[in-house]
């Protein structure tokens, strides 16, 4: 649903042209439109499964810091976000810019999202950290593993 | 209408009270009665289907999950940059692109963004009620996704 929230913020970017730029009365109906495809891709879409994701893809052991850590930097942009909109948008040039930019870094999010997220459907909780360790990484952390726990973690997925 | 929110500010601490602990943290903790009687919580106890379920979910912690989730914080925030480092940036960027997909901005400046779009009212009144088709689309697609989630 990314690339639906990019194209949503396409649209009111135009709108906005349209109303100021070209005085056309469909500029606020255009408007009106992106806004609520805006809306509608976002709960589908990087609303509900960036919270779905991230409670999968870190291994249990250092799940509660991850989680503290991303919950911290969400409200973070949160903020920087809700802060400067209504000053960069108070020009009409701001408000064509501020829509583009916004649908530009969208574009780009879901586009690196596409290449590394894999599909975790039908994998076990406990192996989906995994997919994300390259080799090397993966030698790594079984040694912690035997390091913290005496155990190899082949052992767990015997028991399970 | 603040004192309302006031209101139910001061509901959710009453409520905190009766929020059981997590069963998992309990028996780390060695209090092992304590987390069986949270766990009941979670299930029905007259489906024989529950209590089955309770049995299984006591075992699995037992012996296969205890052992997990307690390492010091140190090892945790190393582990966490060193070995799960790819994991953390698509959490990191999952929840910039859902901040950056324009929703809560949107919705936060409702009634400026639909005047600025020609269709304020007279009153300030006017301009909130404006927003409220916006509040109500993101209201039933939210309810649509418990649907579509696991497609």
């Amino acid at each position: 649903m990314m690339p639906v929230s990019a194209l949503a913020l396409v649209i009111i970017a135009i709108g906005n042209y349209l109303i100021y730029y070209q005085d056309s009365a469909a500029g606020p109906w255009v408007t009106l439109v992106g806004l609520f495809l805006c809306l509608i891709a976002f709960s589908p879409g990087v609303g509900s499964q960036s919270f779905v994701l991230n409670s999968e893809i870190h291994p249990l052991q250092v799940r509660s810091e991850a989680l503290s850590l991303i919950t911290a930097i969400n409200l973070l942009t949160g903020y920087l976000t809700t802060a400067f909109f209504l000053t960069v948008t108070t020009t009409s040039v701001g408000k064509v810019a501020t829509y583009s930019t916004l649908a530009g870094v969208c574009c780009l999010v879901w586009v690196f999202l596409y290449k590394v997220l894999p599909e975790t459907k039908g994998i076990p909780l406990s192996d989906i950290p995994e997919l994300f360790l390259s080799p090397e990484k993966k030698v790594l952390a079984e040694e912690i593993y035997l390091q913290f726990f005496g155990q190899s973690s082949d052992r767990k997925k015997q028991l399970s | 209408m603040l004192l309302f929110e006031a209101f139910l500010a001061l509901l959710q601490i009453i409520l905190m009270y009766f929020i059981t602990e997590s069963p998992r943290w309990l028996f780390q903790h060695n209090k092992k009665q304590k987390a069986i009687v949270a766990l009941r919580k979670f299930f029905k106890e007259t489906d024989p289907k529950g209590r089955a379920e309770v049995e299984s979910e006591i075992y699995r912690i037992e012996h296969l999950e205890t052992f997990e989730g307690s390492i010091p914080m140190r090892q945790a925030l190393y582990e966490l940059f060193n070995i799960y480092d790819r994991g953390l940036l698509i959490g990191i960027l999952l929840f910039i692109g859902q901040q950056l997909s324009g929703y809560y901005v949107l919705l936060s400046y409702g009634p400026t963004i639909m005047k600025d779009a020609g269709f304020g009212g007279s009153s300030e009144r006017d301009n909130i009620i404006n927003t409220i088709p916006l509040v109500l689309v993101s209201c039933i697609t939210s309810i649509s996704t418990i649907f579509l989630s696991d497609k």
